[in-house]
């Protein structure tokens, strides 16, 4: 049975969209697009999920929302990174990359 | 759900809450932008509407989840936001208290000390009136009294041929004694214990248990079972704590059971930490007979009330007529226990009530003309945008800082404090702490709520300069300030309010102090009407195994006293029952022959002598003639005191007519009468009336003898030579008679200097606050003196602004103080004596004192007033 890629980032996704504020403020909508775009589509976060991670991490003051207009002239919630947002992103980074290696190490042919 | 239901639900919650609001702003723009972006892909509006929806996924779920971490957010965020406040509220409190350390050093002291003071009081109430005695259950002990009140009915009916037993049942358990003294013989060392004959109740329904041995079984409560009980101190003491005294056989002889056997055997040793209601008990012994209860234990579901009417329900129809005012009365035992020292010990807690208010009122003096000192800062503060409330809290915090370091070093003091004076306190009040002197120590959870209560009070008086002075000034007001001439001054009605309240505080404390010392001073003035220096007290039983008749009882005394008065040091010696100043001693009714009946006569109290007394004591006025020894087989004889003499013959000689004691049935001849001699000073002071020991041979009686050296030295002395008379005669309670007159003023001298030095307290912090609020004035006004001695104003003209300050406080608190002490001074009565509540000299003078302490309060920021040159003082600022 062919597997969902979006089952695999049920833990990650937090630090997907810390990665995606690393790189600039954005309100939901356009994280949602980044992360699409970046993983060429095979990355597609269900928008609910992605909400929920927002506010999450907004209560756990990794991130910050703030009110702006977008290019568009509309309203939006634009969030971005907090210091302390920035040190969970590169402890999240830092536990992935072992954690892909240690995968990559079991699943190598012997 | 459809699709444009869900929308239409979004766009519905924009008009709920904020917070809500900008979550569906949110949604909807995510939505907004999907259905444009599918718009421009080539789907229908209608179609991309419902398709940006799905693609959403679960709505609701995200919205709830959402909505609830945004509220935690929130809260968490006030939270922090509290935190930090107070974290720096604090900083700037103790900020401030290094800036003024005189100030905060104050405060703290005062309400420190007023709080360990208020602590203490509380806790020696705590312990007699408000913890339970150390009984199981001991709420529901009752104490029964044989008549309606604790006074002596003149009526009162006789108990004798009552049957006790059918109490049983009324009550869930009584508890009778009897108690007695006792003289340990049998070796060289014959000592007199005090002791008592007690009902199986007093170990079951007060939850006493021998340590050692074991308690009185059920058939040795009858007559003549040699069988007893020792004290854990009596076992150390005469017994070295031999664990081999259960069984052992001792002499003992009773006071007022002469009949019992002399000897017996221990069976049981009580635990050091029994303590018993009644007084101390060396010796406890079965008692046989069914008694009047002392004591009794309410069954369960049953008022004292409802157990006071069946108790007279039982008892009136058995005793025929009787006065109808005449009943039977149950009160607590802890009632009981402690009525003699409820008194002072309200007197003490309402004193150490109005300390603590005037500690309390001299803090938020001080803090409010420290407070319209720092109106300019509190004013920067508010034009550089802290807000109204920030202020305040900022202003509570110091003063919380304040008050809790006051409140725990008061607690930790007072703490101290009752550590070590428990047995102190019980000598003073003469009555032991419940449960002994280290129960007075009161608990963790009451130093925790003296903590609590003592810090309310310091923040409850910070509040209110606080709160008063922080009526935000507008910025305007700012420019004024920065020139010093706001003449605000904070709240001038509550600066003298305070005052005013201090001053009238203080004056009920003084009046209390004042009331106190007179009465002291009336005590130690009052004639006693007897000599008691150089004269030693003691009690001594005659024990009836070997002075078993009243001839030999007359006998042995006549050797005894023959023996003291030739023994070296003594200069004479009598005995004599009760002794003086005995207190407790019912008064007996006394009849004049041929007028009234045995119960509307005078009360007189009546002590049985030897001739020698009068001349040992060295009473005067002796008219007649004393009695002698010849008296044995005379006539019954009396003498009377004056007083007693003139109520029952107003108009004629009382030598030669004849007098009844009580439902005594002899007829006395007066051979002679004395002077009065004065009784413990919480008894009506009653007439005497002596009868001589020949005719009424006592079993107890009390030695007294005049010596010619230190009477605190000669007890030995005395016990030898008593003990060469015969080898069961032991003096007890040897001590001068001196002291045991001294020992009964000493409740009145506690409470007396306990007022004085909280008077003096008081009367300090009345000074200081007066004083401060003055100077401050004085501070503020500093250039309009300054100008108007620059343009030749008077001292006098200066001295009259200052005192229009001072003096209408003064005055009004005063006045208040006046009228509450005499609301309250009553409360005293009952521990004044040879003065009234209402004395007007004390009033007087106490008012004169205290106007002239004000006045030097004022005077000091007078001369700092004109004393000021006037250049100096308009520079100033």
């Amino acid at each position: 049975m062919p597997r969902d890629p979006n089952d695999l980032l049920y833990g990650s996704l937090d630090m997907l969209v810390l990665r995606a504020l690393a790189w600039e403020p954005m309100h939901g909508y356009a994280i949602s697009g980044w992360i699409r775009l970046r993983t060429d589509g095979v990355i597609e976060i269900v928008d609910a999920a992605l909400y929920k991670a927002l506010h999450r991490l907004e209560r756990q003051a990794l991130i910050e929302g703030e009110w702006g207009a977008t290019e568009g002239n509309r309203r939006a919630k634009f969030y971005r990174l907090t210091a302390a947002g920035r040190r969970a992103l590169r402890e999240e980074r830092g536990a992935w990359e072992q954690y892909i290696a240690a995968v990559h190490k079991v699943l190598e042919p012997a | 759900m459809s699709a444009d239901r869900k929308y239409r639900r979004l766009v519905r919650l924009r008009f709920l809450k904020a917070s809500d609001r900008e979550l569906s702003d949110e949604f909807r723009f995510h939505l907004d932008m999907r259905t444009a972006e599918l718009v421009r892909s080539g789907l229908s509006p209608h179609h991309a509407r419902a398709e940006a929806l799905r693609q959403f996924g679960d709505v609701d779920d995200a919205w709830d989840y959402c909505r609830s971490e945004d509220r935690r957010r929130m809260r968490e965020y006030r939270f922090t936001t509290w935190l930090g406040n107070l974290r720096r509220d604090l900083l700037l409190g103790l900020r401030a208290m290094r800036r003024h350390p005189a100030f905060a050093v104050t405060s703290v002291v005062v309400l420190a000390v007023a709080i360990a003071i208020a602590t203490s009081v509380y806790g020696v109430v705590h312990a007699y009136v408000i913890r339970p005695l150390p009984y199981p259950d001991a709420g529901r002990l009752v104490h029964v009294i044989a008549g309606p009140s604790r006074e002596l009915f003149r009526n009162a009916p006789s108990l004798a041929s009552v049957n006790w037993t059918a109490l049983d049942s009324v009550f869930a358990a009584t508890v009778a004694w009897d108690l007695d003294g006792f003289t340990l013989a049998g070796d060289d060392r014959p000592e007199y214990v005090d002791g008592a004959w007690v009902s199986p109740g007093y170990f079951t329904a007060l939850g006493m248990r021998p340590a050692v041995g074991r308690g009185f079984t059920g058939d040795e409560y009858t007559t003549g079972t040699p069988v007893a009980i020792i004290s854990d101190a009596l076992w150390a003491r005469r017994f070295g704590r031999d664990p081999g005294v259960v069984g052992r056989s001792i002499r003992a002889h009773s006071t007022d059971r002469p009949a019992e056997n002399q000897r017996m055997t221990i069976v049981g040793v009580m635990p050091a930490d029994a303590w018993h209601v009644s007084r101390f008990t060396d010796v406890l012994r079965p008692l046989s007979t069914p008694r009047i209860p002392s004591l009794a234990r309410l069954p369960d579901g049953i008022t004292m009330a409802e157990a006071e009417r069946r108790l007279n329900a039982i008892i009136l129809p058995q005793l025929g007529a009787v006065d109808p005012a005449w009943h039977m009365t149950l009160v607590s035992l802890q009632d009981e226990y402690t009525y003699q020292v409820r008194p002072i010990l309200h007197a003490l807690l309402g004193a150490s009530a109005f300390l603590l208010l005037i500690g309390g009122a001299s803090v938020a003096g001080a803090q409010v003309a420290r407070m319209s000192a720092r109106r300019a800062e509190i004013q920067v503060r508010v034009a550089l945008g802290a807000s109204r409330h920030r202020v305040i809290m900022q202003l509570l915090t110091e003063s919380v800082v304040l008050a809790v370091a006051a409140a725990i070093s008061g607690v930790l003091l007072a703490h101290l404090v009752l550590g070590a004076a428990g047995p102190f306190v019980a000598e003073q009040l003469r009555a032991d702490v419940p449960g002994g002197a280290q129960r007075l120590a009161p608990g963790g959870a009451v130093l925790g709520l003296a903590v609590l209560l003592g810090a309310l009070i310091g923040v409850g008086f910070g509040m209110l300069p606080a709160f008063l002075s922080a009526h935000i000034p507008s910025a305007g007001a700012l420019r004024s300030a920065a020139k010093g001439i706001v003449r605000g001054a904070g709240s001038p009605t509550l600066r003298r309010t305070l005052i005013a309240g201090q001053v009238a505080l203080t004056m009920m404390l003084l009046v209390g102090a004042g009331l106190m010392t007179r009465s002291i001073i009336a005590l130690g003035s009052a004639p006693l009407g007897f000599n008691a220096e150089s004269v030693v007290k003691a009690n001594l039983l005659l024990p009836l195994g070997r002075f078993s008749d009243a001839a030999a009882r007359r006998a042995g005394v006549d050797r005894m006293l023959a023996t003291l008065a030739a023994t070296p040091g003594v200069h004479s010696a009598a005995v004599v029952s009760p002794h003086p100043y005995r207190g407790t001693i019912a008064p007996s009714v006394v009849t004049a022959e041929g007028r009234g009946s045995a119960t509307d006569g005078p009360q007189a109290v009546m002590y049985v002598v030897s001739p020698e007394y009068f001349g040992v004591l060295q009473i005067p006025g002796i008219t007649g003639r004393t009695f002698r020894p010849g008296d044995a087989d005379g006539t019954p004889v009396v003498i009377v005191s004056e007083a007693l003499a003139r109520r029952l013959w107003p108009d004629a000689d009382p030598i030669g007519r004849r007098l009844r004691v009580g439902a005594d049935t002899v007829w006395r001849s007066v051979i002679g009468t004395v002077r009065e001699t004065r009784e413990v000073v919480s008894a009506t002071q009653q007439p005497d009336l002596y009868v001589p020991y020949a005719q009424l041979p006592r079993a107890f009686v009390s030695v007294v003898t005049r010596v010619r050296s230190d009477p605190a030295s000669m007890g030995p002395v005395l016990q030898r030579a008593v003990a060469q008379v015969d080898d069961v005669l032991a003096l007890a309670d040897v001590e001068p008679l001196a002291a045991v007159v001294d020992r009964d003023g000493s409740r009145h001298r506690a409470l007396a200097g306990v007022l004085v030095v909280f008077a003096a307290f008081a009367l300090g912090l009345a000074v200081l606050g007066l004083y401060s609020s003055l100077a401050y004035v004085v501070a503020q006004r500093r250039q309009e003196i300054a100008i108007r001695v620059a343009i030749g104003a008077s001292p006098r003209g200066i001295a009259r602004i200052v005192l229009g300050e001072g003096i209408p406080v003064v005055a009004a608190g005063l006045l208040a103080g006046t009228i509450l002490s005499f609301a309250l001074t009553r409360l005293l009565a009952t521990q004044l004596y040879g003065v009234t509540p209402t004395d007007p000299l004390t009033f007087v003078a106490i008012a004169a004192v205290l106007a002239l302490t004000a006045l030097v309060a004022i005077a000091v920021p007078i001369r700092q007033a004109v004393g000021v040159p006037p250049a100096i003082a308009l520079r100033a600022d």
